[in-house]
């Protein structure tokens, strides 16, 4: 396994505003790795750091086993091969497609470099619009030239700066899929800064968690929603219930109000943490020995629903339900529990 | 995300070059006034008359300011968010007081009403003639502030007037601002109006000093507190420009249906006119009357062509020069702002509230002490007009700068180009429109210019400004409307350029 990115030990801080704390992760080459995280914790500085546009106070940057950055190496942006495409575009308003695209290219009026610009162009289905002005060009539109501009010299990374946030919703995934099939095909290697978990679970290869100005976890989609290594990324990333548990003796089974709990990991016994995703529950009728509660709310959304329920023990639970089967609001519900959950010693 | 990079020594080492240059005849100053040691000096400015001296030349500066804040903000809105027809035609008119130098819209003011002097002269004259210097950067703010702002304030109960007060104008504090200092420092620093209407400001008040028995002291004294007076303004500037957000840029283009009612249009343009009148009318009507006066003489075309040779070749050289001396300054307060690159700003600024006619004394001071080859010679006059004229074209690039956002830099920086390779493929493009309008501003303000040609112009040589004092002083002005007429024909063009660039807002995004 090789690394395109490798981000050691970095560190940043505004005046005496800490925004990143020893970070540290890899994007494996030819991947899509996303960078995801709440809004100002830090996202935008860690891509900038990368791309060089800042030199951080600590720690090291090496694109395909090249330090760019270091406490005594520091790469400006202009040699380190690393395309950005930032969340408006940001095209060059006096310039054409065609010379907006051709900007980072070696020989701009070759015939070698004509031929890369429709060649990229092609790729992002705009193939013959190189007179246009980026102003008559529509926002995906805008996106797409902006992401021809950044792969024509072809880069050793690129970068996606929250591309399709300033996009409305209906164009949003269209030009999602689109960006996504054109950057596989090229065979990119790509980190994609973003605070949409459904855009970064459902497209990403591996996803880097930064909470708080540092990255806990790197990995699959699946592994970091089904094995979350803190509370704080569990209830980041997915919706989650989260219930005070007494874990076992035998480290692997925890009480709960919602009854007897697996353990994906044994951890201490004693008072825990556990994380139950929505659709681990079941709704059955009220029994005799199980756990039960009333509807209180139900959201409809098509496929699936939600509903709150309110347990006998006070707690409020979310349930993800086949759209079938949802109660009525009011209606008494058994509630069991499927598969293993995830505990922290609290 | 701003972020703070020290600037690169290629732009700090020029701009403190320049700056020190700039500021090179306030040291002739201190060195002047104190050459007596500083008892005399003391002496000098405590003085009653001074202190009159001192009330009078505050009350014309705030006076004009005030007046032409409003009647600038006013043309700006007029000429962008209004919705009256004719945009480009506006702002033109609008723009023309420009080509008028105050000493020759003075005289024509005194030739049409013998009785006007004194402070009422002076004030109308500097208030129609500096209102441009508010409306063009508001203009500008204006033409670029996001519809939906205003929207957004209407749909919470607010009338378009209020909403214009307390959505709108807010956005172009900043413009206003720095055009009413512009504003200020012209009328402490003007020569031509205040000595027409002989209205006993500062710099007429030097100018006599200098010329009545050559009191170099007394004249340099006053200076001095001018000077301080500018320093007073440009800190009140400088600290209100900190506190505001800068260089956010939408990048939509910006469609405004902006329909006014007909009744606000109507009132709107009969205002418009009401303020031409005065502005260009009066001056314009004034020379061309002049003017037929003079067809009936004969008339010595040829003299009229070479001043006009001689003053669009100092023009031409002095807005180069200039462009090249502010480039550093501006780079650097834009982007890469700090303490350092306010002070050099600053400096540059200062030069701006001292009369044309002390720089011009302190360059030829310079000449024979420092640079005697060049005593008498025309590149002195065209380093007294950089001098004079680099606070304006500093405050014109930093805005045309401003739209050049730092996330197209790190783009093309992205994109394999060196910091050189941006400046000239994305910011200086970007730039231009503002950078062009900088130079056609200081070739016409170099064209116009008076005191410092009188003083240093080689003998034999005659611009067409030195021409038109020569004549009106002696009332002869069958003879100064040749030369004033082409002032203002000449300076008219780049203006209408200037007005018609402004109007026309750049097509694309930024």
């Amino acid at each position: 396994m090789t690394y395109a990115l490798q981000v050691r030990n970095v560190s940043h801080s505004f005046g005496d505003r800490e925004v990143l704390r020893d970070v540290s992760f890899q994007a494996k080459t030819g991947s899509i790795t996303a960078l995801l995280g709440p809004s100002g914790e830090g996202k935008t500085t860690l891509l900038r750091i990368i791309a060089g546009f800042e030199r951080p106070r600590q720690g090291v940057v090496s694109v395909n086993d090249r330090v760019v950055s270091s406490p005594d190496t520091f790469v400006p942006p202009q040699h380190r091969g690393i395309g950005i495409v930032t969340q408006e575009g940001a095209l060059f308003p006096h310039l054409t497609v065609g010379q907006n695209i051709a900007f980072g290219l070696a020989d701009r009026r070759s015939a070698n470099s004509r031929r890369r610009v429709a060649e990229v162009l092609d790729m992002v289905d705009l193939a013959g619009t190189e007179s246009h002005h980026p102003s008559e060009l529509s926002g995906g539109m805008q996106q797409r030239v902006a992401l021809a501009r950044a792969l024509a010299p072809e880069p050793e990374l690129v970068l996606l700066d929250e591309p399709f946030s300033a996009l409305d919703a209906s164009l949003r995934e269209s030009v999602r899929d689109h960006v996504v099939s054109v950057l596989r095909q090229a065979g990119e290697t790509v980190l994609w800064v973003t605070h949409d978990q459904d855009e970064a679970l459902s497209t990403a290869d591996d996803v880097a968690v930064l909470l708080k100005g540092t990255i806990d976890q790197v990995g699959p989609p699946l592994d970091i929603y089904k094995h979350p290594t803190s509370l704080a990324i569990a209830t980041f990333v997915g919706d989650a219930v989260v219930c005070d548990v007494v874990v076992a003796a035998n480290e692997t089974e925890a009480d709960s109000a919602l009854g007897i709990l697996k353990l994906v990991n044994p951890i201490r016994a004693g008072h825990a943490r556990a994380i139950i995703r929505p659709e681990q529950f079941d709704v059955s009728e009220v029994s005799q020995d199980g756990c039960h509660g009333v509807v209180t709310q139900s959201r409809y959304f098509g496929h699936d629903g939600l509903i709150s329920v309110r347990m006998a023990t006070g707690e409020d639970i979310t349930v993800r339900l086949h759209a079938r089967r949802l109660p009525d609001v009011g209606a008494s519900v058994g509630i069991s529990v499927h598969g293993p959950c995830t505990a922290f010693t609290a | 995300m701003m972020t703070t990079k020290r600037a690169p020594r290629a732009q700090v080492v020029p701009a403190v070059i320049v700056a020190g240059a700039s500021l090179s005849p306030i040291a002739y100053l201190v060195v002047q006034s104190t050459s007596r040691g500083v008892r005399p000096f003391v002496d000098e400015i405590i003085q009653q008359r001074t202190a009159e001296l001192l009330t009078r030349s505050l009350l014309l500066c705030a006076s004009v300011t005030v007046a032409a804040v409003i009647i600038g903000v006013f043309a700006a809105w007029v000429t962008t968010l209004a919705g009256l027809r004719g945009k480009v035609a506006w702002t033109v008119l609008f723009s023309m007081p420009l080509a008028i130098p105050s000493y020759i819209s003075a005289f024509t003011w005194v030739s049409w009403m013998p009785s006007l002097s004194g402070f009422a002269g002076a004030f109308i004259v500097l208030t129609f003639a500096c209102f441009p210097y508010v409306m063009l950067p508001v203009m500008a703010v204006f033409s670029r502030i996001d519809p939906s702002h205003e929207e957004v304030a209407m749909s919470l109960g607010r009338s378009p007037l209020i909403t214009f007060f307390v959505v709108t104008l807010p956005q172009a504090r900043r413009a206003t601002l720095s055009g009413a200092l512009l504003v200020a420092l012209y009328v402490l620093g003007d020569f031509g109006a205040v000595a027409v209407m002989r209205h006993e400001v500062f710099t007429w008040v030097i100018y006599g000093a200098y010329r009545s028995g050559f009191n170099p002291t007394r004249a340099a004294s006053l200076s001095l507190v001018l000077l301080v007076l500018a320093l007073a303004l440009t800190a009140a500037e400088s600290q209100a420009r900190g506190k505001q957000d800068k260089g956010v840029s939408p990048v939509r283009t910006l469609l405004r249906s902006g329909q006014s009612l007909a009744k606000v249009r109507a009132l709107a343009a009969a205002v418009s006119t009401v303020i031409i009148i005065p502005s260009v009318g009066v001056p314009v009507i004034s020379v061309v009357s002049w003017l037929q006066r003079e067809s009936t003489r004969r008339v010595d075309t040829s003299d009229v062509v070479s001043s006009a040779m001689t003053s669009f070749g100092i023009g031409v050289a002095a807005a180069l020069f200039c462009l090249l001396a502010a480039l550093p300054v501006a780079l650097m307060s834009v982007r890469h702002p700090s303490r350092l690159s306010r002070m050099l700003s600053a400096a540059t600024y200062v030069t701006h509230s001292l009369p044309a006619l002390v720089i011009g004394i302190s360059v030829v001071y310079l000449g024979i002490r420092a640079v005697t080859p060049l005593y008498q010679e025309l590149p002195m006059l065209v380093f007294a007009h950089v001098i004079l004229f680099i606070p304006a074209m500093v405050t014109t690039l930093e805005t045309a700068i401003e739209k050049s956002p730092v996330r197209l830099e790190e783009i093309s920086a992205s994109l394999g180009s060196s910091s050189v390779a941006t400046f000239i493929r994305v910011t200086l493009p970007l730039a231009l429109p503002g950078l062009l309008a900088g130079s056609a501003l200081t070739m016409l303000a170099a064209v116009k210019e008076l005191p410092a040609s009188l003083l240093l112009l080689p003998t034999g040589w005659d611009t067409l400004s030195t021409d038109v004092w020569r004549f009106a002083a002696v009332s002869d002005y069958a003879a100064v409307a040749p030369p004033a007429i082409t002032i203002i024909v000449l300076a008219a063009v780049p203006t209408a350029i200037l007005g018609a660039l402004s109007s026309i807002k750049f097509k694309s995004d930024s």
